[in-house]
């Protein structure tokens, strides 16, 4: 009796089980298969004669469209580089020219113009203020015994 | 002697009146191997159904640019086993199931289906084949069921030898401490 429980817990191993597939198909599955293949074949085809797929429609059109970007390419590759040889961009300037130009600068200068800008943009403040820094400093420096002579001297 | 015919064949379905007629004996040859593969993997024949239509569909498509790199054969079992595992993830996806549920769901679906013969033993063993991580379990059924050679399925899996000798190796010691504890 113990010997029979002992036997019905020992655990079945992989090689005891039967190898055999344990799976089956409905009746006539692999015989009627081939021909659900190619119906549904036959069916997308005509699916697609009537709605060219946009992957067929490029596949047609990609070599001409790849054809009409390399001669367009190489017009304007050719226009420019015959522009370039033939029509150097050269530009006629005679003296008389260049000194008219010089003196309607030179005429248009304006001095007070030029200090109203500086004054604006408060570049000239700056520059006073700077100014009044350094009077400022001179003045300390010049009170009485505040600047010695001797040590500036002595320094340089 | 295999591969000439499959030479033929591939010859045949490049010639326009007779690639019907090549494509269908291509069909005809290795419907039977490609149904079991993907059988074993999805478990369900519905479903299995489902992929070995979409696998010849794709089939039919790439015939033209195969380039007999390979043998016929293993591109067909790539082609399956991808279709397969593409769909074992969307139908995860599908229904948001973790792993261990869908061990469960797959276990009871095999209880109930109609075109399972098996007996006790077997039933435990393709659930213990269904807790295995999916590479594992390719392999082992590539390696017991079909007792496939490793180097072919090196090339169909791009898997190296050695690798597929470890997986099915653990493959089997998950599926004995399943059977023992179950």
């Amino acid at each position: 009796m113990i010997k029979m429980q002992d036997k019905s817990k020992i655990p079945p191993r992989l090689s005891e089980i039967r190898k055999e597939n344990p799976f089956s198909t409905p009746d006539n599955y692999f015989d009627e298969f081939p021909g659900r293949i190619r119906s549904r074949i036959t069916a997308r085809e005509e699916e697609s004669k009537v709605f060219p797929t946009f992957e067929k429609i490029w596949q047609v059109l990609r070599p001409q469209l790849a054809l009409v970007a390399i001669i367009a390419g190489f017009a304007f590759l050719g226009y420019h580089g015959f522009r370039f040889i033939s029509e150097p961009d050269q530009v006629d300037v005679s003296g008389d020219q260049i000194s008219e130009f010089f003196e309607f600068q030179y005429y248009n200068y304006d001095h007070s113009l030029l200090l109203s800008e500086l004054d604006e943009e408060d570049l000239l403040e700056d520059f006073y203020q700077e100014d009044e820094e350094t009077e400022a400093y001179i003045e300390y420096l010049t009170w009485d015994d505040n600047l010695d002579l001797y040590a500036i001297v002595a320094e340089f | 002697m295999q591969d000439q015919s499959d030479k033929e064949l591939l010859k045949l379905f490049r010639i326009s009146s007779s690639r019907n007629y090549a494509f269908d004996m291509i069909v005809r040859k290795y419907q039977e191997r490609l149904y079991w593969h993907v059988r074993k993997i999805i478990l369900n024949h519905e479903d299995t159904d489902d992929i070995l239509q979409n696998t010849f569909i794709k089939i039919w498509n790439g015939l033209d640019n195969f380039r007999e790199d390979s043998h016929l054969f293993t591109w067909l079992y790539k082609i399956a086993t991808n279709e397969a595992l593409n769909f074992l993830k969307s139908k995860k996806r599908r229904y948001f199931l973790p792993f261990s549920d869908y061990e469960h769901s797959a276990g009871r679906e095999l209880e109930s289906d109609p075109y399972f013969n098996g007996d006790e033993l077997q039933m435990k063993l393709q659930k213990a084949i269904v807790t295995l991580p999916e590479k594992q379990r390719l392999v082992f059924n590539m390696k017991y069921f079909d007792e496939m050679k490793y180097d072919d399925m090196s090339k169909i899996l791009d898997t190296s030898v050695g690798s597929l000798k470890a997986s099915y190796h653990h493959a089997v010691k998950k599926i004995e401490k399943y059977l023992n504890e179950n």
